[in-house]
């Protein structure tokens, strides 16, 4: 869980538009975990995390001169995040064509994704059995409801702060969240995991 | 939510639609009074509440993820620094013309120009207190004063210039 501060935020950003090399290690240092944290939990490989969130890194980074100050800095690099996740997860999923394409009356996919071998060896750290299974429970969720769910409960961001970063109405982002949760609810009864 | 009004009998229905909402603490005040009423006396609301609590406790929990230890390095390496210092240079305010050193010409600048215009303020001055000179000779304590104010005026105006636009870049 995270808490940004758009002030400290914009005073480094001001450093780091005049070029001054540790301003960018400063904010880098900021979001470095919820980025490499948000592109893991999306894509559950390392590899991919951390390319993924180098690249959006690198992006930010170039960008800066763009980027309008009116927005948390926390809001437009998640967005970015957020996009370069799901657009990965599309291209990737193009190669194992579903059979069972299903879309809800939002457009949203509604199959899930075909579960993986699992959680990487490396990331398996100290945790109980029920946050692992809530964590494969979250893994499994479609693209846009795994993200939204990782916005409100591991990024720690208010239902305004995601509709700015997801570019939706404040009730489009609630209705998700729930249907989201409720999904959960549902894998986790279907797989009779108690948490 | 806030169509519920009191008029209205609460259900489980009622309860489960805004049981996420209760959760989030978005629920205005009577109606997450209502709610909370009827958990205290529903069964199968309450145990309902309480997976539905241990689910966002564990979601908010979940553990942080830290990035390789070589992650950093590829990011830093590809920021185009010097293109950022070069726009920062475009972009920094001008200062005023008046305020630059060049604006006042050399010969008031100089040292020499200064010194003797002091001489001859401090000598008229002397001789004004003593009465040995006419009174109009107040204008020859200015002139000689002229040029050390003009250059100390213009440096303290150039200090305060200098100090705003800092603080406004750091606000
Ligand atoms: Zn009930």
């Amino acid at each position: 869980m995270a808490m940004f501060d758009k002030h400290e935020d914009l005073k480094v950003i001001k450093r780091c538009k005049r070029g001054e090399e540790a301003a960018f290690a400063e904010l880098l240092g900021r979001y470095r975990g919820a980025i490499y944290g948000l592109c893991f939990r999306m894509t559950r490989k390392s590899e991919d995390a951390r390319d993924l969130a180098q690249e959006v890194f690198i992006k930010v980074f170039s960008l800066l001169d763009r980027y309008d100050e009116t927005y948390a800095f926390s809001s437009w690099i998640f967005r970015i995040a957020t996009n370069h996740c799901i657009d990965h997860l599309r291209r990737n999923r193009m190669r194992f064509l579903s059979l069972d394409g299903h879309t809800d009356k939002d457009g949203d996919e509604i199959e899930f994704q075909l579960p993986d071998k699992g959680p990487e060896p490396d990331t398996i750290l100290e945790r109980s059995e029920a946050m692992m299974r809530l964590e494969e429970v979250v893994a499994d969720l479609p693209p846009h409801y795994r993200s939204i769910i990782l916005l409100r409960h591991d990024q720690d961001l208010s239902y305004e702060d995601i509709a700015t970063v997801l570019d939706l109405p404040l009730g489009t982002v609630k209705a998700r969240i729930h249907r989201a949760r409720n999904m959960i609810t549902k894998i986790l009864a279907e797989r009779e995991y108690h948490i | 939510m806030d169509k519920m009004n009191d008029a209205k009998p609460w259900t489980c229905e009622t309860t489960r639609a805004n049981m996420q909402d209760y959760l989030d603490e978005t629920l205005l005040g009577p109606v997450a009074t209502r709610l909370f009423l009827h958990v205290r006396d529903c069964d199968a609301c309450c145990k309902e509440l309480d997976e539905q609590k241990a689910m966002f406790g564990m979601l908010n929990a979940m553990p942080a993820i830290e990035p390789p230890a070589d992650f950093d390095e590829k990011i830093l390496a590809s920021v185009p620094y010097a293109a950022y210092r070069e726009m920062a240079e475009l972009r920094a305010p001008r200062m005023p013309v008046i305020l630059e050193e060049e604006s006042l010409p050399d010969f008031v600048r100089s040292g020499a120009t200064r010194a003797a215009g002091l001489v001859l303020a401090a000598a008229t001055a002397a001789a004004l207190a003593m009465s040995r000179v006419p009174d109009i000779a107040v204008a020859a304590v200015g002139l000689g004063l002229l040029p050390e104010a003009l250059v100390r005026v213009q440096q303290l105006s150039r200090r305060i210039y200098v100090g705003a636009v800092q603080r406004n870049d750091h606000a």
